[in-house]
């Protein structure tokens, strides 16, 4: 059993030293894209973790958590990424603040 | 050791194995279509093996993880789908060229049927808080 114990403990930090990789990207990502595929991968690790937890600490409930996660994680991604799409047609953010800024009749 | 747990030992390992790779794969490939082709492994290989040891050592749970990883495997290439025609449309540096290239066509295809004149008269270099900020740092 002991065995068993120390090597979950080993696959957790080593899934906990990928995660600090993926923070690598989403600090030096050149633009959002990269960002935004460092995002989607530390979800998954999120989802990993919770999984490697709930074995180690005999905890069934924790799955259901790792299904939220799986589930907010795929949203946030999409959304993400719908943002950027939209964020390439030209002249969108002139349907929301149409007065102009103040700034500019000077 | 029951084998039981051996079973979900082994498991386990493949999954932080493939997990890891993508994530050093995510830092060192030198693009955003090569960075994404690896976070693709992250996401159906390795998610799915350490559900599969979930699934083994929780026998009660087991349906409920092939559901998730079937979950997996339905929103990871839409998810990548989305991410990479955004950024094709956003970003046109790239380092390949395309024999077919559909997105090219149908954008060419919109600005043909319908040139709307309202984009044509507001350039995107116009943006106002831009150019508030610049004000703001020339002062």
């Amino acid at each position: 059993m002991a065995t068993f114990d120390s090597a979950l403990a080993i696959l957790i930090l080593v899934m906990t030293i990928s995660l600090g990789i993926c923070f690598i990207r989403l600090f030096i990502g050149p633009n959002v894209p990269n960002r935004t595929v460092a995002f989607d991968t530390i979800s998954v690790h999120a989802v990993g973790i919770i999984v490697l937890f709930a074995v180690r600490d005999n905890a069934p409930s924790l799955l259901s958590v790792a299904m939220v996660t799986a589930v907010l994680g795929f949203l946030g991604t999409t959304i993400l990424a719908r943002y950027l799409e939209r964020s390439a047609e030209e002249g969108w953010e002139y349907e929301h603040t149409e007065r102009p800024f103040p700034s500019d009749h000077d | 050791m029951t084998p039981r747990e051996i079973i979900v030992i082994v498991f386990a390992v493949i999954g932080v194995f493939f997990t890891l790779v993508s994530a050093i794969g995510i830092v060192r490939l030198p693009d955003v279509y090569a960075r994404m082709h690896a976070a693709g492994k992250a996401s159906t290989l390795g998610v799915s093996a350490l559900l599969l040891s979930a699934g083994f050592f929780f026998p009660g749970s087991l349906p409920g993880m092939v559901i998730l990883i079937a979950l997996f495997f339905v929103t990871a290439p839409i998810a990548t789908t989305a991410m990479a025609r955004a950024t094709y449309r956003t970003d046109s540096r790239r380092h390949f060229t395309l024999h077919y290239d559909d997105i090219a066509t149908l954008a060419k295809e919109e600005k043909k049927a319908a040139p709307s004149p309202a984009r044509a008269t507001q350039p995107r270099a116009s943006r106002p808080a831009r150019a508030r900020r610049s004000k703001g740092r020339s002062k």
